[in-house]
């Protein structure tokens, strides 16, 4: 796997976020669900723009959905993680619990 | 009290200057959010985000396209500025043309502003401008938009140190005052002549969309 194949912390966050809402991916649930675990704001253009690298690496897919009127007359547009991504997220996490076994700096601490 | 529609400049902003491929999206979720009792303040910050975090992300995918689109707009204005300057300039010095115009317009710190200083100073940059900003964009259809902010944002690059240089310059001798004048305006026409020579203030906001494809699922 390239270095660009890889997830950045960002990236990580928006895919996880993607996978717990499931089929109600779209902007506005995307920055709420971000703000609600990470407790600050989320900002649509940095969170489109992981989505785009996310898209660009084949770890989601999109997909437009009708025009409404409370959003002036524009379409939502729904993400979901394709199997690829799914099993990038697993590496990632495996390789995240390796590095946080055996530290004692981070032992005993509950976030 | 709050009103229900959101700040129309930011708005504007976005839907001329937003390059990011889902920039109709990011504005139909931010109308959707700000309703959901966001502030003015708020839509702004996320403008803000929007614009720097699209060009960013569009220069940084690709960016040896960016590097030319930027070389382009350069050479552009190193060749064409003292071509049209200095046609014009001997037409301006022609006597029979100089008796209709004013000899003096403008005097300024104490520095008489010449008539044909206004062609140095507003109208040459501007055409220069202009041209470097449309052949970025004719060049560089599949990502117009991110290429010509791209030229405009070297430009501020280069441009804001100098000014604030002369601003500061300007407090110590005062002879630089005209200079400083003269920079001012000419990155005055010369900013919004790129972003007009490629297009961005003009025709449908939806033509500058990027033609990347969704991926049904």
């Amino acid at each position: 796997m390239t270095k660009r194949d890889q997830l950045g912390i960002f990236e990580l966050m928006v895919i996880l976020v993607l996978v717990r809402l499931g089929d109600n991916a779209y902007g506005v649930p995307i920055c709420e669900e971000l703000e609600k675990r990470t407790g600050r704001e989320a900002a649509v253009g940095s969170v489109y723009a992981a989505l785009e690298r996310l898209e660009e690496k084949g770890f989601v897919t999109s997909e437009l959905g009708e025009p409404t009127s409370e959003r002036g007359g524009r379409a939502k547009k729904y993400f979901r993680v394709t199997a690829r991504g799914l099993k990038e997220v697993r590496e990632t996490q495996r390789s995240l619990v390796k590095l946080w076994q055996r530290l004692p700096e981070l032992q005993g601490e509950r976030v | 009290m709050r009103s229900d529609q959101p700040p129309r400049i930011a708005k504007w902003l976005l839907l001329h200057f937003g390059s990011s491929p889902n920039n109709q999206s990011i504005l139909g979720d931010l109308d959707e959010r700000y309703r959901e009792a966001h502030s003015h303040l708020w839509y702004w910050r996320q403008t803000v985000y929007a614009l720097t975090a699209g060009l960013w992300s569009q220069v940084r995918t690709q960016k040896w396209l960016a590097l030319r689109a930027i070389a382009l707009g350069w050479i552009c204005w190193f060749l064409m500025s003292p071509l049209i300057e200095g046609y014009v300039f001997l037409f301006l010095k022609d006597e029979t043309f100089s008796r209709y115009n004013p000899r003096n317009w403008w005097t300024l710190g104490g520095s008489v502003i010449q008539y044909y200083d206004w062609w140095f100073v507003l109208i040459a940059p501007f055409a220069v401008s202009l041209l470097g900003g449309w052949l970025v964009a004719r060049t560089h259809r599949r990502s117009q938009r991110a290429m010509v902010l791209a030229l405009f944002a070297s430009r501020c690059a280069i441009a804001i140190p100098v000014i604030c240089f002369l601003l500061i310059g300007m407090f110590v001798e005062r002879q630089y005052f005209p200079g400083f004048i003269k920079l001012v305006i000419g990155n005055a026409v010369t900013l919004p002549g790129i972003l007009l020579g490629g297009g961005l203030f003009s025709g449908s906001p939806e033509a500058h969309s990027s033609g990347r494809r969704t991926i049904a699922s």
